[in-house]
């Protein structure tokens, strides 16, 4: 067997693992839904389908971003990148049980909650059930449509070298980048900010996305390291193509700072009752120990590591700084997320990790399969057979 | 001859000509050699192996110290010189400490990039041996330098001037202290 197929081998070896991983998740899920009750159940399954949501809407910004900007850092994850925005279909089926658990989820859902309360009563023109599935069927469409066409463009460029192939992904992308943030931004107001439909930001679809650009970075950067052992992705991974990526991290590390401590800046000076609750509630009760922690660790750790350019240039150290940002990301959503059911004090209930490695087996299984469909590195940029062969007569000579 | 030598200087048309006759410098053994070009060439300082990282740490600890400066300045004057009660607020708001500590901590990182460079560049510096090479106005021009200097181990006035000579320099030349 050729090293290349063996790669092919170990990926379907990930699909296999992941989706058995996964359906046991779910069926241990599925007995929780019985014994922990159906509020439960549901608040953890948003929880787990927003923190995979989140990497899959990264992946596909960053596609687009990709295919916009063209930067020789974005070849070697291309195939990556393209296989996380594939999971959007899944994700899409994944999404209906949000749809059959939104009385328990949101407040706004439940009549006799917008009865009492008048501030809701006018907000029903937006947050209402038949107008929500409707807004979620758009932003499927669309990031469906557009990921569909540019992973079709793409292939179909590996096997025709037409080069138009590539203008046209980019036409396509720069206006789907701006169609990216804005759906992106009402969807996250839909799923997640509407769990506390009395409090609002306007930096929140904003945040989401640096977020997601985040972990999409931290995942692509993660899978390509570990398959860096092997052909053909030990070929192009060099200190170059580390420091880039590390790079682009490290501006995303200090983005969520910003957009975070924006949020928290506005609020914390105004102080008005309706906005400041939102921080309140996640500084008591233990939460607050989880705020600090994601300060710590969610920016000042991985900023300092990654200001080293020796972190950036050994993919071993690149590699533990990028799983170490993947598992915050998932800290920091808990922290979004689950306060907003009304929590007083921090705990993990075992649906939250079940639910999170049954969605999380799904959606490896299906990424490693769309990773397996295709060739593992793009054919047709020319770019990379040329940074490769200049670095290795580089490193060759040095 | 009895002019103390800063080394030998041998002047290339093209970057990857430079490139190339640094990276065989290193290959023979030489460690002490500077380039000149016109303008940054990518790889160049790997080439000649240049391994020197203090001005990042001279960056990283001017930002330090920016930051410390920063947030005490703010601390003296809203806590202990001029305390205002603004709405019913901590003297100490630490949050609204933090834009003008970011802003002090890049502008002390920004001098100490700036200043630690020059000075650890030995700038700014009116008179270098190097300018005693013929052409060598032409470094901020067309052409591209490699100087191997007298202090390297390796250095030998013959045998360094004749394996310039087979890197395919344009021109090679002595270069007087």
């Amino acid at each position: 067997m050729n090293p290349v197929e063996e790669t092919y081998q170990r990926f379907a070896r990930l699909r296999q693992t992941a989706l058995t991983v996964g359906i046991v998740a779910l069926l241990i899920s599925a007995a929780g839904f019985g014994m922990a009750g159906k509020t439960q159940f549901f608040q953890s399954y948003l929880y787990a389908y927003m923190v995979w949501m989140c990497l899959t809407l990264g992946l596909f910004g960053l596609t687009l971003l990709h295919h916009t900007v063209r930067g020789s850092w974005g070849l070697p994850i291309l195939r990556f990148l393209e296989a996380g925005a594939a999971a959007l279909p899944l994700m899409l089926v994944l999404f209906l049980p949000v749809l059959a658990g939104m009385q328990e989820l949101y407040p706004w859902a439940r009549p006799d909650v917008v009865q009492a309360n008048e501030h809701l009563q006018h907000k029903t023109g937006y947050l209402n059930l038949p107008f929500f599935v409707v807004r979620a069927a758009i932003y499927f469409a669309i990031w469906i449509g557009l990921a569909r066409v540019l992973r079709k463009w793409s292939l179909q460029q590996d096997i025709t070298e037409d080069p138009s192939l590539a203008q046209k992904r980019m036409n396509l992308s720069a206006p789907g980048l701006v169609l990216f943030v804005l759906t992106v931004t009402f969807a996250m107001i839909d799923w997640v900010m509407s769990l506390e439909p009395l409090w609002q930001s306007s930096i929140y679809g904003a945040w989401f996305i640096v977020g997601q650009g985040l972990s999409a970075f931290a995942f692509s950067t993660t899978v390509l390291l570990i398959a860096a052992r092997h052909k053909p992705f030990a070929d192009v991974v060099n200190p170059k193509l580390t420091r880039d990526l590390g790079n682009l991290t490290f501006a995303f590390v200090i983005l969520w700072a910003y957009t975070s401590f924006s949020q928290f800046l506005i609020m914390w000076s105004a102080n008005l009752p309706e906005e400041i609750v939102y921080y309140v509630k996640r500084n008591q009760g233990g939460w607050q120990y989880l705020s600090a922690a994601l300060t710590v660790l969610q920016f000042f750790l991985p900023f300092l590591l990654l200001l080293s350019s020796r972190v950036k240039r050994y993919a071993g150290l690149l590699l533990k700084v990028m799983v170490f940002i993947l598992v915050m990301r998932v800290v920091d959503l808990f922290w979004i997320i689950q306060p907003a059911f009304g929590h007083e004090t921090l705990h993990v209930h075992w649906l939250d990790i079940t639910l999170l490695a049954g969605i999380g087996g799904l959606w490896l299984a299906w990424f490693a399969q769309q990773v397996c469909s295709a060739p593992l590195l793009p054919r047709h940029d020319s770019r990379l057979q040329e940074a490769w062969l200049y670095e290795r007569s580089a490193s060759t000579v040095a | 001859m009895s002019v103390p030598l800063h080394g030998i200087i041998a002047e290339y048309e093209s970057a990857e000509e430079l490139l190339h006759a640094a990276r065989r410098a290193r290959e023979a053994g030489y460690t002490q050699m500077d380039a000149y070009s016109p303008f940054p060439v990518h790889g160049l300082s790997e080439a000649i192996g240049f391994e020197d990282h203090k001005v990042p740490w001279v960056v990283f600890i001017s930002g330090v110290i920016g930051a410390i400066a920063g947030f005490s300045l703010q601390y003296y004057v809203s806590v202990i010189d001029y305390p205002l009660n603004v709405g019913g607020r901590p003297f100490l708001s630490w949050p609204s400490f933090i834009p003008v500590t970011f802003e002090t901590t890049v502008l002390f990182a920004a001098f100490g990039a700036f200043i630690g460079m020059l000075a650890l560049n030995g700038l700014p510096q009116p008179y270098h041996p190097v300018f005693n090479a013929p052409r060598f106005e032409r470094a901020s021009q067309d052409r591209f330098f490699l100087c191997i200097e007298a202090s390297d181990p390796l250095f030998d006035r013959v045998k360094t001037r004749q394996f310039l000579e087979n890197t395919g320099a344009r021109l090679v030349s002595e270069v007087e202290e």
